[in-house]
């Protein structure tokens, strides 16, 4: 059940109806059950994973709570961890495991020593996972105390606005807001409509139809120019952000009309001046969830320290996306970029500054070398194979042609979307929240520009009923 | 109800009631438009050149296999006849039946219908995509009850005035301003290059339709032999055609059983059954006639189109009809 469909809109209206027509006291058991009910739609089956993964992690969690005692704490978070881990490995990574393993096994004689299991990746196992391990480390580190309702903890790991592809939401945002008695409150659920509307728009109208010419370019990477793998690889860019900040804009507001707050996960990335500052408006839960939970965990130094832990840090964060060698290639680069992002930033602000460079043109310079960095990985995260990457890479170093331009208009279509998305961050930045702007507006200004954007997505959008891209991890 | 409660309650209301209306209004404006639709690349552009040519002897229907591989300029000249492409990438058999029926309800009655068709398109049924046509579907009772019967989430789309113009209002708004409408153009497009050229992608290998052993879709086959069935009955001649792939494997055991229950199919509903592929052709295995693995070029267009019209001048010449095929062409060989 996609958030873009109208099955999903009818499930929604149909939550929200009961939710606020309910006791308090039974509310938790309506998003419980809507949020199984959301996750089996996928694969029934697969909702043993998290009712395995919520009955590990509450009970240790209980256990963590009974004991003082160091030793035994570290043990049950040893449990949660080999669990919650165990359950990722078997069903995210064996198969590239195995494969890796036996082609080494192949290259000195030996035969098939990893078996192979044919598992489906079960949706969001990747999320929800994270979500859980921050509950079980924030205990053994004491920032929070056990949920002793099952039915509350359960809720927390499966959310369904956020359950399938986050924001990975943390035990001590989310927990204290579940007994809070919520009344229906008009402006919160405008709020939480207008932002699904925004995330549905970037959704349907940019990501879905740049989809089109990605998917026409890099499905067929050796027949392509250098210019059309440019023009693909800045489409991708743009559709990456699109399809994963639609959803998450699409999560959050769907669980704001629920009366629920969940963290924001991006704020105009594509502004950043370094990779540093894309880290913190990318992806934010993720790039949180790392930085708390992995980065910090492996110790203080000096430079070469927190290089080498960046470096570590993002190479596991690759290996989070995908069980492939191109998402392991994407993670260190990442890591590379940091690590040199961090060293170089006096220098480099030194440079601006001795040079006399004004601030709007700083700016302007660092965001666009930062973006085609950026893009640069991307090539790498959206590359069917690594053979993809080299044969795109081989090609812009030969006259580069000119650009794939396909029947559909894909490119001029996606530009109306763009041109939205544009003068949105414009906005973004210059007044803080668009919303809160467009609802200081006369209503005739506020109706239309909601109706500009439900048309766009009437006569715009794509309706393929495509997946969100983070829902394969 | 408080005075907010109750202000609200109408500003709601008021909000939708608009939205409505302008849905209304927008499809209004776009359908002025419609005229200026591209046959060539959209399919509402290939139901206003279909029903704006009213001189038709042979309507080519189906996917983007009819629309790159039936020459209708070729196949007209060696029948002599009138012939008409409305072939349109993606669309299948819900969306030929939608032609058919907008022809007829504007008086056009072509003799002979050819529906280019594979078995992979009675191996799927969406006619959600048919949802193009629902500009027309007041003369489109058969596809209309098709469409209806898939449920509330069809029902939506067609509730609405301006969805039937998705992905289409740059088009209409850059023809109107060129001054092109469609007029009774055709769909026909021929593709340059041949595989290993050009930049078409692996999409539609045979092997990826058919390796998840989809079964044969009973909806399919019912719109099939409304199709074929309307046609005779209406005194025309139909000929189901199948083409050639460039083919990495075998035929799998779940596409035999489509191309059967094509076969069985239009043969019990009276028409006529034409194949023409690599397996009666061995011709076809040369990747030079291929423009993608699923789609010929312009020199693979001409050779199939050529074949194709031998076929069916021997196929009007007689009167029973009856289902040809491999047989009768490694028997008469080519």
């Amino acid at each position: 059940m996609l958030f873009h469909s109208v099955d999903f809109w009818a499930f929604f209206a149909l939550v929200v109806t009961l939710h606020f027509l309910l006791p308090h006291a039974a509310r938790w058991v309506l998003l419980l059950l809507a949020s199984y009910f959301f996750y089996m739609s996928w694969n029934a089956a697969y909702l043993i994973l998290i009712l395995l993964s919520t009955g590990v992690d509450y009970v240790v969690g209980l256990r963590m709570a009974a004991t003082s005692a160091q030793r035994a704490r570290r043990r049950l978070l040893a449990v949660s961890l080999t669990a919650n881990l165990g359950l990722l490995f078997v069903f995210k990574y064996w198969g590239f495991f195995g494969s890796n393993v036996n082609a080494l096994a192949g290259l000195l004689g030996m035969g098939e020593v990893v078996p192979r299991l044919d598992v489906l990746l079960p949706v969001g196992i990747s999320f929800y996972t994270f979500q859980t391990l921050s509950y079980t480390i924030d205990l053994y580190r004491g920032v929070i105390g056990p949920e002793r309702h099952l039915g509350r903890f359960a809720l927390y790991v499966a959310f369904f606005p956020q359950l399938v592809a986050g924001p990975i939401e943390r035990a001590r945002a989310f927990l204290p807001q579940i007994p809070v008695a919520k009344r229906f409150d008009y402006d919160r659920m405008c709020s939480g409509l207008q932002l699904m509307l925004w995330g549905l728009f970037k959704k349907v109208v940019i990501a879905d139809r740049l989809a089109l010419y990605v998917d026409a370019v890099y499905g067929n990477v050796p027949q392509h120019s250098a210019a059309s793998y440019l023009l693909a690889t800045y489409a991708f860019a743009f559709q990456i952000y699109c399809d994963f900040s639609g959803y998450s804009d699409l999560a959050i507001g769907g669980a704001r009309v629920l009366g629920f707050d969940l963290m924001k996960n991006f704020s105009r990335p594509f502004l950043s001046m370094n990779v540093l500052e894309f880290w913190r408006r990318w992806h934010i839960s993720l790039s949180t969830w790392l930085r708390d939970y992995l980065y910090y965990s492996l110790g203080r130094g000096d430079n070469w320290v927190i290089m080498r832990n960046l470096t570590i840090t993002m190479f596991l964060g690759g290996l989070w996306h995908g069980a492939s060698w191109s998402f392991v290639l994407w993670g260190l680069l990442h890591g590379v970029l940091l690590a040199a992002s961090a060293s170089t930033l006096a220098a480099r602000d030194g440079i601006y500054r001795r040079l006399g460079v004004p601030s709007w043109l700083r700016r302007t310079i660092a965001v666009v070398i930062t973006f085609h960095l950026i893009a640069i990985t991307w090539i790498f995260f959206r590359a069917e194979s690594i053979g993809d990457v080299w044969t795109i890479f081989a090609a812009f170093a030969q006259p580069w042609g000119e650009p794939f331009i396909d029947s559909g208009r894909t490119l001029l279509h996606a530009s109306w979307g763009l041109s939205v998305l544009a003068v949105a961050h414009l906005v973004q930045e210059r007044h803080g929240s668009g919303r809160a702007l467009i609802g200081k507006q006369p209503l005739p200004v506020r109706w239309g520009i909601w109706y500009f954007l439900m048309f766009s997505i009437v006569l715009f959008g794509v309706d393929s009923g495509s997946q969100f891209i983070y829902f394969q991890f | 109800m408080s005075v907010q409660t109750g202000g609200r309650a109408a500003r709601v209301v008021g909000f939708v009631a608009l939205f409505a209306l302008l849905d209304a209004g927008l499809g209004s404006v776009l359908g002025g438009l419609a005229e200026y639709a591209d046959p060539k690349s959209s399919p509402l552009g290939a139901l206003e050149a279909a029903k704006a040519n009213p001189d038709m002897d042979v309507l080519v229907l189906g996917s983007s296999r009819a629309n790159h591989h039936i020459d209708p300029d070729l196949l007209g000249a060696r029948l002599g006849m009138a012939v008409h492409n409305a072939g349109v990438d993606g669309q299948g058999i819900v969306f030929a039946r939608a032609v058919q029926e907008l022809v007829w309800a504007n008086g056009i009655r072509p003799q002979v219908f050819v529906l280019q068709l594979q078995a992979f398109d009675v191996m799927t049924f969406e006619p959600e995509r048919a949802l193009v046509a629902s500009r027309f579907l007041e003369s489109m009772p058969a596809t209309r009850a098709t469409l209806e019967g898939e449920g509330y989430n069809v029902k939506v789309k067609l509730t609405s005035r301006s969805f039937r113009y998705n992905s289409l209002v740059l088009q209409l708004a850059l023809n109107r301003l060129r001054g092109q409408p469609a007029a009774a153009q055709d769909s026909y497009v021929s593709l340059d290059g041949s595989l290993g050229e050009s930049t078409a992608g692996p999409e539609g290998v045979p092997g990826r339709w058919t390796s998840d052993a989809r079964e044969v879709s009973p909806e399919s086959l019912r719109v099939l032999g409304g199709f074929v069935r309307a046609a005779v009955e209406a005194g025309s001649q139909v000929f189901v055609v199948t083409g050639p792939f460039l083919r990495g494997g075998p035929v799998l055991p779940s596409e035999s059983a489509a191309a059967d229950a094509i076969a069985r199919v239009t043969s019990e509903e009276g028409g006529h059954l034409i194949t023409v592929d690599e397996t009666t052709h061995p011709i076809f295995d040369d990747p030079a006639l291929f423009y993608d693995p699923s789609h010929l070029n312009r020199q693979g267009a001409a050779l199939y189109t050529g074949i194709l019209a031998e076929r069916i001048a021997a196929g009007l010449d007689r009167a029973p009809a009856g289902v040809e095929g491999a047989a009768a062409e490694q028997a008469g060989g080519t």
